[in-house]
């Protein structure tokens, strides 16, 4: 096992950052703070303000030497760490997600034998736009340093003024001036629609529980963010190295249904109501199969650690997706897809006949964090599916290329090979989704019942029968 | 949960259209349904009143905009019948043909529009890109590709451009295949028959009662066509089946809608065929409409087969270039009035699903 991303940080990062701040800190205080307060006592003496005298005691409390906090403290080390992680993690999984959607979309134009996004992104011309307006502000800010500090006095005002208002009419004119075509295989589209997003008004329901109905896209976005802690993307990338990784992760996973239901509740609309209740409904028919499906990896693995999962397939030379012949990993799959609300499983936000279902009175942030975040769970699903199933980031074609690969960068793609699995995954995610239609809340009862339950219990005879028949020695796959 | 009252419209994904469905649920059970019309109300009727003969296919082609020439030929034909008018030959193959084009673009818009009703919108892609090819034939023929305003009194606006039926056929051979797609996505897809299966049924006594024609009556087991049972222009000449299912399903109507596509194409090249190569396209007609009274019958009246159902103008001269009356029967709005028979004891899952199949018009619902 090579280090988390929480001991990397710690150890290479912020433990030399958090000294050289803290040493910082007591050197600006030492210098600044005691003529600091002297001026003031001063000024309070020759005034008789009485005020600035008390403000000069405080300011002379501030002294960093006196606190006995410290950010080279091993606690206050350990809570940065985690929140720099976090903060890691977020921004890895918005580029994800950005880039899930510009997939999902130019998937399914060609899917659809239609256009895509394809015109926004930042072309030549908008890059010269940007010269424009940071060019005239730096030609502001250097006229004024000229006309007023270099050469104080020799300037007339009326040129001052002039070159002031040409310098602004750069900047600023530019920043009005947002014509151009634009390229780039449509990826700033989902610039462009967060962007959009962002200005959109918050509408608030008059009659909406208003604690409840602010607490569920917070419940739903946390809690689907906090899905991606033990997640490992590659020995090397992992955030938590916890025994109970895979069992923690499904807990989280079904969190999502209960903010779905108190969110459709308290938006006081009927509509998302309904989506309320339907995915309270579905989650009875999914979650049992979902969990039932990773019993065979928890056979073959003993273990619920991700990492330990992937290593012991490494050690097997086998996938553990192939223990059961696909059957658990066809299983797990379905069920991901109810999971995660995709076609043809969406039905609490099944949009034509529920408007937009559960998130109909949600508007521009909100709505858009709600919406990344079922990306976000796509995601993590693929990684789980990958990782138990198939292998992770191991496999044939990268065992045959990492020796180069090290060889040649110095540092192996493992978290590459990772994410090309993944996104393999979501693919297929896409093309259900592109092909398929909606099924109905008692139709997916029937199946989660009927089908996907049976078919679970019948993997998990499989793979304790393989297991006892020792089939990882078999060196058949 | 209790039962509770959900209002569905003017403004909703479902509508297609601005009319309003009241449901009553019980969780996701439907115990009552009431569908809400009026709601694009544009009074064409009294408009038809106060504009010469000629003038009225303007609005006649705003009923329905995903058929105008249907709707334009059925006020020429009472127009016609009104005037004692004798369409010449060659006009009356040539109606067939852009009136089944007509039921072509129409049926694959109903088709891109019940895709997403489903949720898979790739129907809704697929449909228009078929369609696309199609709006191209009829764009060369009318310079428009909405409201084309091709129908005249006594034939049509002018004759067809040079090479241009060979075209359609050659859009035709490329359309079928296309066709095999559409039951490839659909008949064979199992999540889709099982939510248009079972779902919706609308029994033949209740549908020949509540006044439904059309492909939904057709799909509900009713033999009764009026291209063939009550034949108008040259549908007496041609020969083709009628599109009958018996289980009168969601399912039911979308094959017959489905498959009248591939009998519109047989029509159009029967009628393409058989039609004569050298003729008038237009007869003169009179400018005034004789006057209604007893001994004298003085009104006109046109059934036809429209996309949607039996199309009805009744109209009523009063001697001078004005008509008297124009009353126009709306087969989609006949239709809705069945709605509760096939909306009562479904889901509210099912409502697109239904109302997607049944192919409504408000243009035409509300006139």
């Amino acid at each position: 096992m090579g280090l988390s991303l929480h001991e990397v940080l710690l150890v290479y990062l912020l433990t030399p950052i958090a000294g050289f701040l803290d040493g910082l800190l007591e050197r600006i205080t030492g210098f600044l703070v005691p003529p600091l307060v002297g001026a003031i006592e001063f000024g309070a003496e020759q005034t008789g303000f009485r005020v600035l005298g008390y403000l000069a005691q405080g300011i002379s409390y501030l002294n960093w030497t006196r606190f006995p906090l410290r950010l080279s403290t091993p606690f206050m080390l350990s809570f940065l760490t985690a929140a720099v992680a976090a903060v890691l993690l977020f921004a890895f999984m918005m580029v994800n997600v950005l880039v899930l959607t510009w997939l999902e979309r130019k998937m399914f134009s060609r899917m659809w034998d239609m256009r895509g996004p394809m015109a926004a992104s930042l072309n030549n011309m908008q890059a010269l736009w940007w010269v424009f307006v940071v060019a005239g502000l730096a030609a502001l800010a250097v006229w004024v340093w000229v006309a007023w500090f270099v050469y104080p006095g020799e300037v007339a005002d009326s040129v001052k003024i002039a070159g002031v208002a040409l310098g602004g009419f750069v900047a600023f004119g530019s920043l009005l001036w947002t014509r151009g075509h634009l390229e780039g295989a449509g990826f700033m589209q989902q610039l462009a629609d967060g962007n959009k997003f962002f200005l959109k008004e918050l509408i608030i329901p008059r009659a909406a529980d208003l604690t409840i109905y602010n607490l569920a896209p917070i419940l739903f976005v946390s809690s689907s963010i906090v899905l991606i802690a033990a997640i490992p993307f590659s020995d090397g990338f992992f955030a938590v190295d916890t025994s109970m990784g895979l069992i923690f992760t499904m807990g989280v996973f079904a969190v999502a249904p209960l903010a779905v239901l108190g969110g459709g509740w308290a938006q006081n609309n009927k509509y998302t109501l309904i989506g309320g209740m339907r995915s309270a409904a579905m989650m009875m028919s999914y979650e049992i199969p979902l969990l039932l499906s990773l019993v065979p990896v928890f056979i073959f693995a003993g273990t619920f650690n991700p990492l330990e999962i992937v290593q012991r397939q490494v050690d097997a030379g086998v996938w553990f997706g192939t223990g059961t012949f696909f059957l658990a990993p066809l299983v797990f799959m379905i069920c991901l897809v109810a999971e995660v609300e995709r076609i043809p499983f969406d039905l609490p936000e099944a949009n034509s006949e529920l408007v937009e279902g559960w998130v109909t009175e949600y508007t521009g942030m909100r709505f858009l964090f709600l919406l990344m975040a079922e990306y976000i769970r796509s995601f993590v699903g693929a990684a789980i599916l990958v990782l138990v199933f198939f292998g992770g980031w191991t496999g044939p074609i990268y065992a045959a290329l990492a020796p180069t690969l090290v060889g040649i960068l110095g540092f192996d793609l493992a978290v590459l090979f990772m994410l090309a699995k993944i996104y393999l995954v979501f693919i297929l995610f896409i093309w259900i989704r592109a092909s398929l239609p909606r099924v109905r809340t008692d139709q997916i009862l029937q199946i989660g019942w009927h089908r996907l339950l049976p078919l679970a219990l019948i993997a998990i005879v499989i793979a304790m029968f393989m297991q006892f028949l020792d089939w990882t020695s078999w060196s058949l796959f | 949960m209790a039962q509770m009252w959900v209002s569905m419209g003017p403004q909703h994904p479902m509508t297609h259209g601005l009319w309003r469905l009241r449901v009553r649920v019980d969780g996701e059970i439907i115990t009552e349904a009431d569908p809400d019309m009026g709601w694009l109300h544009r009074s064409v009727e009294k408009l038809t009143e106060l504009y010469e003969y000629p003038f009225n296919t303007i609005f006649t082609d705003r009923l329905c905009y995903a058929s105008p020439l249907t709707w334009s030929h059925c006020y020429v034909a009472a127009v016609e019948d009104l005037m004692g008018v004798e369409v010449p030959e060659r006009a009356r193959y040539m109606r067939v043909i852009v009136l089944e084009l007509q039921r072509i673009l129409s049926h694959l818009m109903w088709f891109a529009a019940y895709g997403p009703d489903l949720g898979l919108f790739a129907a809704a892609v697929y449909g228009f890109r078929e369609r696309e090819d199609f709006m191209d034939r009829i764009q060369e023929l009318t310079g428009q590709r909405l409201n084309y305003n091709y129908l005249r009194i006594g034939g049509l606006k002018h004759d067809f451009p040079p090479g241009w039926t060979d075209r359609l056929l050659e859009t035709c051979d490329r359309f079928l295949p296309h066709l095999e797609e559409y039951k490839g996505m659909c008949e064979n897809n199992s999540i889709f028959r099982m939510r248009t299966q079972g779902v919706g049924i609308l029994p033949a006594k209740d549908a020949m009662n509540l006044g439904v024609t059309g492909p939904n009556l057709r799909a509900s087991g009713v033999d009764y066509d009026a291209r063939v049972d009550n034949p108008y222009e040259a549908y007496g000449e041609l020969d083709f089946p009628k599109v009958v299912a018996t289980e009168g399903d969601c399912y039911a109507r979308f094959v017959v809608r489905l498959y009248e596509l591939e009998q519109s194409v047989g029509i159009l090249r029967q009628a393409i065929k058989q039609m004569p190569d050298k003729g008038k396209y237009r007869a003169r007609a009179p400018r005034n409409g004789p006057k209604c009274d007893r001994v004298f019958d003085g009104t006109g009246v046109a059934r036809v087969e429209d996309s949607r159902g039996e199309a009805m103008f009744y109209v009523i001269g009063q001697g001078n270039e004005y008509p008297y009356r124009v009353k126009i029967r709306s087969p989609a709005y006949t239709t809705i009035g069945a709605s509760p028979v096939m909306l009562v004891g479904s889901r509210v899952a099912d409502i697109p699903v239904i109302l997607g199949s049944i192919d409504m018009c408000i243009g035409e619902t509300d006139k």
